[in-house]
């Protein structure tokens, strides 16, 4: 492990932490909140000077492999987490650091479970803050990263396929910055178009940023302790479609912009997702029919929920919770398929689905005809055996992470349907859960054990399992302390070589000859051709000139 | 730019590798998905599977769009092929790898009928590198400019010689003028020498000038001056087939050994005028057999890059040949180690041809690069520019440029005079000026001037090779 590479990325991650940090503060100056901002702004400043001193003087990374992505992702996650959380302790807000954590996991997970019994105590700061997280959590802070970092090289690739979801995470344009450059531009063009929606359906401003936030990275804070009820129905539609819209792979979006339409419409994973929700919507609608008052208001909510739990977003116009066993357990079904792959959502993926299902058909023909030669296709192309294989470990591990989870909230003695739910909306990053983590009620009542662990299930789950699972492995940390020794003792090299060449200049390498000429005391040359003759009485000087006009 | 390479060979994956740095949106094509995940997973660029030539391939890969496409598969033909359906779908600037010789012989016909961009033979390029160095067996590598008529030769200081010990700026008094010390490698490491640097025995120097003054300095630094008369070539492939063809003309005597009864046969039909022995290289005794003991030098141009290192180490060691040794770029730092006297690359020089021609695309206007080497592990680079009419450098004496740190100017060459520049020098329009420079990545002259920012970090070159260029 190169400890110095993954320190650089943290101090990167940390400084853009701190600029996340202003929007906030002034959100909380404009609704007079004086002591928030100010700590804010403390919180900004904390992250602002413990990012550069992590990258303070780095000039090169050396090598930054696969093992460097995973580490620095799943470690630049915890600890976004934990200085994303210092705010809602220093003003107060949440007085148990732990609580305040899983909140901020939450956030920026963008899983959307809330330890916040009444949201009316929290200021209009915090619940920015919250809601903000969510945004960047959806497509990633070091996808955002490395849209503004000045040198890319493919090795940041590791950060990207670490960081986004989806089993086989491709670049959309040649390079990397360009990639992480373009997806953001969608994002933003995506998140701003549902503003103006919600601007135009007459929502209010503070309402329509924090509900947009929340959709757009399929989050599912809430704002308002009332939750979903003082908003009107067309308005409940524009988040419903805009929840679906943010669950769909940002490829397909890209296509739409090459006008690569034939293409775009074609994607299956696509199809399957949208095939899904429209059948999913169907069933339940029959199933509940009779607990709304028209037909409209059913498949409204039906929607709404549906659109809400698949993107993993979690937002609740109704309480699912009290809806027939059918629609539950189909609800359930529909957190662990979750989003596409390549979208902000969350869950098991849509695509990995796809995949395993043609695996398991080829598998079938497979005992039909033993002799079978088959590769499973994926929009028209084959799909790498590594591909497919990842997959299936990604399930194996997906479950193992699960019951390790559940075994641990267990301790704390609710009812197995809670237990179960609320892994479920943690790992799958949903938000609400059924029975007592329902849509309408909170979290609050686990232990800090098993907030910790769900925390766990929170990250893991974003982050796809490994980057986080990884940092757990021993091997993975192999020769650390080799690396870095050796980097110490190359900075040390180095300063030394610095600091002797000021008293003692010798053969200068290329890049040095002006600072060379410069620490003898030499005035700063006109040019290296030029030939002052006042000067010319030092004598190491003028042998110098003399020799230098032979040498260029 | 927009560049498209087909083929993730040797030279394709090198080819990635610069244009990437240099920063350029490449899109790399290959069937073999192994080789399309490798150069995904080094470099910044997107990779494509697929056969370069089915109509999918090409409208997945963008080529509409792109501005430049390489071909370099291992095929000629798909080569030719994949260039002209590149241009049909509307990819104006093509270049094409043609390495078979039936073809090579009247490329420029094949160039402008097909109407592509160039046409580059790796084996080719590398048998005119050999023979520039077998004609002046003092140096290391000879690099050639365009227009001029200097050149810059490298050469290795022996234990012994007067250089030994001398500080630079003596070197015009004891040994010779009208020559320019460039750059001097010292354990793998580029310095720009000033006045006090002293050279060393075992360094190896960049030497900028006319031939006629290089060989008077060569004379006096005791380096070996005159022509090469007898060279044993190890191994009858394409390059030795090009070299053969020009040594013959030269007047040399060439015995050539290859283990391949076939080869050897079509190689005696091809090359009537040399010795043609058929027999097992690495074999020592047939090597002493065939008079290794009376030749003035040795290229191995073997399939192997063990067995070329071999081969001139013991013909260093026997004889005290001249050897010149095909090695393709592999464990590069053990190589170099090896202190082997001229090594040839093919795929580099092939590749490094390749950047010169994008760099001269990528700056459409304005003064041109003409010419790259890559000196002293790539730390340095040796540019050659055209001057154009506006150019912001014409006018001005040197003296007064206001010139990047680790820039040099070496050579200016004005019709056929070259010039070795003084403060008191002026570029005018039209001269052609090398400029040598460890920082990668000019594409015009005005780049030398430190108004101008850089247009590319350094450290990319360095921190790539993994070693560090220290001071």
């Amino acid at each position: 492990m190169n400890l110095r590479a993954v320190l650089y990325v943290l101090g990167q991650v940390c400084k853009a932490e701190a600029a996340f940090l202003l929007l906030p503060m002034i959100c909380a100056i404009c609704y007079q909140e004086y002591n928030v901002a100010l700590i804010y702004f403390l919180v900004a400043l904390l992250c602002l000077g413990l990012g550069l001193l992590l990258t303070w003087g780095r000039k090169s990374m050396g090598r930054f492999r696969a093992r460097e992505g995973m580490a620095a992702t799943g470690l630049a996650w915890i600890l976004m987490s934990i200085l994303g959380s210092l705010p809602f302790i220093l003003a107060g807000e949440i007085s148990n650091p732990i609580d305040a954590f899983f909140e901020t996991v939450s956030g920026f997970t963008t899983t959307g479970s809330t330890t916040i019994p009444d949201l009316s105590t929290i200021s209009h700061g915090s619940l920015f803050w919250r809601s903000f997280t969510h945004w960047i959590g959806g497509m990633g802070v070091l996808v955002f990263l490395l849209a503004l970092l000045p040198s890319t090289s493919a090795k940041f690739m590791n950060l990207m396929i670490a960081e986004s979801p989806g089993p086989d995470v491709s670049k959309l344009v040649p390079k990397v910055k360009d990639t992480a450059k373009t997806l953001y531009m969608m994002y933003i063009g995506l998140t701003l178009i549902q503003i103006v929606f919600l601007l135009l359906a007459g929502m209010p401003l503070f309402d329509t940023l924090c509900l947009t936030m929340g959709t757009a990275g399929t989050g599912g804070f809430a704002v308002r302790p009332s939750g979903f009820d003082d908003y009107t129905m067309l308005q409940q539609g524009i988040i419903a479609i805009f929840m679906m819209l943010f669950g769909i792979n940002f490829s397909f979006y890209f296509l739409m912009l090459r006008r690569k339409w034939k293409q775009a419409f074609h994607m299956e994973e696509v199809l399957t997702y949208i095939g899904i929700i429209l059948v999913v919507t169907f069933v339940i609608v029959l199933s509940v029919r009779d607990r709304f008052p028209d037909l409209w208001q059913a498949i409204h909510h039906v929607f709404f929920t549906v659109s809400s739990l698949i993107t993993t977003t979690g937002y609740a116009t109704v309480d699912f919770n009290l809806w027939t066993p059918l629609a539950r357990t189909l609800l359930i079904i529909i957190m662990f398929i979750g989003a596409c792959a390549g979208s902000t959502g969350g869950g098991i993926k849509v695509s990995r689905f796809n995949v395993m299902v043609k695996g398991i058909k080829k598998e079938f023909r497979n005992l039909l005809h033993p002799g079978l030669v088959e590769k499973v296709h994926m929009d028209g192309k084959p799909i790498a055996h590594e591909t497919v294989r990842a997959i299936n470990v990604f399930l194996a591990i997906y479950l193992i992470v699960f019951v390790s989870v559940l075994l641990v909230v267990t301790i704390d003695g609710k009812d197995l349907v809670t237990n179960f739910s609320a892994v479920a909306a943690t790992i799958n990053n949903i938000g609400p859960g059924l029975g007592d983590v329902g849509p309408m009620s909170t979290f609050a009542g686990f232990s800090n054990v098993a907030k910790l662990a769900l925390s766990f299930a929170m990250l893991a789950g974003r982050l796809e399992l490994l980057p986080i699972i990884l940092l757990l492995v021993p091997a993975m940390w192999q020769g650390t302390h080799r690396i870095t020794k050796r980097d110490l003792s190359e900075r040390k090299e180095e300063w030394e070589h610095s600091h002797a060449r000021k008293e003692e200049p010798d053969a200068p390498w290329a890049g040095e000859q002006q600072h060379s000429s410069d620490s003898t005391g030499t005035p700063p040359p006109v040019a290296r051709h030029v030939r002052i003759p006042e000067e010319e009485d030092d004598p190491e000087v003028a042998a110098r000139r003399r020799s230098r006009r032979i040498a260029g | 730019m927009q560049i498209v390479i087909a083929g993730l060979g040797k030279v394709g994956t090198f080819l990635a590798g610069e244009l990437s740095l240099e920063g350029h949106d490449l899109t790399v094509v290959d069937t073999r998905s192994e080789r399309v995940r490798a150069a995904t997973s080094n470099f910044d660029v997107m990779g494509m599977t697929g056969n370069i030539v089915a109509p999918d391939t090409i409208n997945e890969t963008g080529l509409d769009e792109a501005d430049l496409f390489i071909a370099v598969t291992t095929n000629d033909e798909v080569n030719l092929l994949s260039c002209l359906l590149a241009k049909k779908a509307g990819c104006h600037r093509t270049i094409a790898r043609v390495r078979s010789p039936e073809y090579s012989a009247d490329m420029d016909y094949l160039k402008e009928q097909l109407g592509l961009d160039m046409i580059i033979n790796p084996e080719l390029l590398a048998a005119q590198e050999i023979e520039r160095v077998l004609a002046l067996p003092g140096a290391i590598d000879v690099d050639t400019f365009s227009h001029g008529i200097g050149e810059i030769y490298k050469f290795k200081i022996l234990p012994n010689s007067v250089l030994d010990g001398l500080a630079v700026k003596n070197v015009r008094s004891h040994v010779a003028d009208n020559v320019l010390l460039c750059v001097d490698e010292r354990n793998q490491l580029a310095y720009i020498p000033d006045g006090d640097f002293v050279l060393k025995g075992k360094d190896k120097l960049y030497l900028a000038g006319s031939r006629i003054n290089v060989i008077k300095f060569f004379r006096k630094a005791g380096l070996p001056t005159a022509p090469t008369q007898h060279v044993m070539i190890i191994g009858a492939g394409k390059i030795a087939h090009y070299l053969v063809e020009d040594l013959l003309k030269e007047g040399m005597e060439v015995t050539i050994i290859d283990h391949d009864l076939a080869t050897c046969e079509q190689f005696a039909l091809l090359h009537p005028g040399c010795i043609i022995i058929h027999g097992d290289g690495a074999d020592a005794d047939l090597l002493l057999e065939e008079g290794l003991m009376e030749m003035d030098a040795l290229v191995s141009l073997t399939g192997f890059d063990e067995e070329n290192v071999f081969l001139s180490m013991f013909a260093h060691r026997k004889a005290g040949l001249k050897t010149v040794t095909k090695a393709n770029r592999m464990f590069d730092e053990v190589i170099q180690d090896l202190d082997l006297d001229t090594l040839i690359n093919p795929k580099k020089l092939t590749a490094e041809f390749i950047v010169r021609h994008v760099r001269a695309i990528a700056n459409g206007t304005g003064s041109n690069v003409e010419t790259m080497h890559k000196l002293a592990n790539d730390q340095v680079e040796a540019l050659e520019f055209t001057v154009c009419e506006n150019a912001p450098v014409i006018g001005k004496p040197l003296y007064q440029m206001d010139l990047k740190p680790g820039v040099l100017i070496a050579l200016i060459t004005r019709g056929d005079e070259s010039i070795l520049p003084r403060g008191s020098d002026q570029m005018q329009a039209g001269d052609s000026v090398v400029v040598i420079t460890n920082n990668c990545g000019f594409t015009d002259i005005s780049d030398i001037l430190s108004t101008t920012p850089y247009p590319r970090q350094n450290q990319s070159t360095s921190s790539a090779k993994g070693r560090k260029v220290k001071p």
